[in-house]
């Protein structure tokens, strides 16, 4: 027996598919095709007449047991799967048709509209509207080309000025990886950025003997250096501000 | 010869260019004959010639020049890559910077290298010198005499006015050239697929001899800033002022080797 899904999602203009592998659509009414399906479907052997949407609809309604109503996108349980995947990819190719088709028709448009450009500017514009009325005239009516003139002037100025096109940068493999490697060393460098190698080390020229050498050797290896480094640098601050010695703005390094 | 008007690109999307990719979206025109490029203002920016370097010249000059192997690590913007910040074993950051090392490990994988011939001009730390690479391997200049001398002859017949205004300049240091051209150096490129950078070490106001080598597909020059390709095959020679105009490559499949003959920038001091 087969199954009939009525689609509600299209307001006053229910869509009903019926079938049981394929599904097919019931839309015109007294199409001779239908005569078919209104035989499967009701099991009628001789249809008095041609059967039209209507009638289609009319036998849902009195036998709602046989039938899977789709209300809203998506709704799916076990028993509409199939039919309701089968609409969702046909619907979905059929946009593809239809953007394609609006797609080129736009680039028809525009390739129609740059054809006659040239042709006006090489006929000059009495002769242009004669040879239009004489070769095109009969397929096109001037407003419209003018029209088409209008739309390929109008898109070959955007192309000129268009900055997106400008802003995508090559994504080839070989881009990408070095990219990529780019990328992660940046995140390397920027995990390491309190680590920089102290380059301000200042050289005092003291003249110490080994033994002291030694000592202050073992102080900087000891957990009391940083202190000791703090008091160094507080005593050679406060000579120089006894000695008038200003120090400057850069205190990060002094 | 056949003549081109060049027209602009938008100029800020232009100059954010740098360091990226060049993408066949950023192309309107693609050159492929020998053809005069000049912007609204009448200066010829671009020059090709196709199919003016004998092929034994070229097979030659590929021999000889193949085996370059410096890593570009010190040419950020052309790698596409940032300049960063070393890490030293000890995980700490050196102060120098460069092209990271992960990076550069996948430009080894796809075979990319460069190499300096003839002399270049002091920096802070190196006086005016000739390059390791000559030093090692005087043939690769010496092999190459014939093609070199082509090159220069050729750029002072496409581009009279910049070869002059180059001779001007080298003829201040004669020792400094590379036999009687305008040219102090070459720079050779591997299999190096480069985004969109500037040279900055070339003499302003003249024009780089770009020349490509080996066996391949793809490889356009692209400069962007007027939605222009230049799709030049070896035995072509291209001139443009490289460092005015922002150019980088596409990718291609093969081996690719490229040559730029130029006048190094401050060449002129090496006779102080």
């Amino acid at each position: 027996m087969p199954s009939i899904i009525l689609d509600n999602r299209h307001g006053r203009n229910p869509v009903i598919f019926f079938g049981e592998n394929s599904w097919k659509r019931v839309t015109d009414e007294g199409s001779p095709s239908h005569t078919a399906t209104w035989r499967a479907l009701t099991g009628e052997q001789k249809p008095d007449r041609h059967r039209g949407l209507a009638d289609f609809l009319e036998h849902v309604s009195r036998n709602p047991h046989k039938v899977t109503t789709i209300d809203e996108v998506p709704k799916l349980n076990d028993d509409d799967t199939a039919a309701a995947e089968w609409i969702n990819s046909h619907i979905a190719k059929l946009d593809v048709v239809i953007i394609k088709g609006i797609a080129t028709r736009k680039d028809a448009k525009i390739q129609i509209g740059r054809a006659l450009i040239e042709q006006k500017k090489i006929l000059g514009h009495g002769k242009f509207k004669r040879h239009f009325s004489e070769v095109l005239g009969s397929m096109i009516e001037l407003r419209t080309a003018q029209r088409y003139m209008k739309l390929a002037k109008k898109h070959d100025a955007v192309a000129k000025s268009d900055k997106l096109s400008l802003l995508i940068s090559g994504s080839d493999d070989g881009a990408k990886d070095v990219k990529t490697t780019t990328e992660s060393a940046r995140e390397g460098v920027n995990s390491r950025l309190g680590k920089q190698k102290i380059i301000a080390v200042y050289k005092l020229p003291l003249r110490l003997c080994s033994a002291y050498r030694k000592a202050v050797d073992e102080l900087r290896a000891s957990p009391a250096w940083p202190e000791a480094h703090e008091s160094v640098i507080l005593v050679l601050r406060r000579f120089c501000t006894n000695q008038g010695i200003e120090i400057g703005a850069n205190k990060e390094e002094a | 010869m056949r003549r081109i008007l060049l027209t602009p690109e938008n100029e800020q999307a232009v100059k954010s260019l740098e360091g990226r990719f060049p993408s066949p979206l950023h192309v309107r025109k693609t050159l492929t004959e020998t053809t005069e490029a000049r912007t609204k203002d009448g200066i010829v920016r671009v020059a090709l010639a196709c199919n003016v370097i004998p092929t034994a010249f070229h097979k030659l000059a590929y021999e000889l020049w193949k085996n370059v192997n410096e890593l570009p690590d010190n040419r950020p913007a052309a790698v596409g890559s940032a300049s960063l910040p070393r890490i030293m074993d000890d995980g700490m950051l050196s102060g120098r910077k460069g092209v990271p090392k992960q990076t550069l490990r996948v430009l080894r994988k796809q075979g990319s290298a460069q190499g300096i011939l003839g002399y270049l001009d002091a920096t802070q730390s190196q006086a005016c010198h000739r390059t390791p690479l000559t030093k090692r391997h005087p043939e690769m200049l010496e092999g190459n005499e014939r093609l070199i001398k082509l090159v220069d002859e050729l750029y002072r017949f496409y581009r009279p006015d910049s070869y002059a205004r180059q001779r001007v300049e080298i003829e201040k240091v004669p020792m400094w050239r590379l036999w009687q051209t305008v040219f102090s150096t070459i720079y050779l490129a591997r299999n190096f697929r480069t985004a969109y950078h500037f040279d900055s070490g070339n003499f302003k106001g003249v024009m780089t001899a770009l020349m490509p080598m080996g066996t391949f597909t793809g490889g356009e020059l692209v400069l962007p800033r007027w939605g222009l390709a230049i799709g030049f095959r070896p035995g072509d020679v291209l001139f443009f002022d490289s460092t005015e105009i922002l150019h980088g490559n596409q990718p291609f499949q093969g081996s690719r080797l490229s040559a730029a003959y130029y006048c190094e920038r401050d060449i002129a001091d090496c006779g102080k």
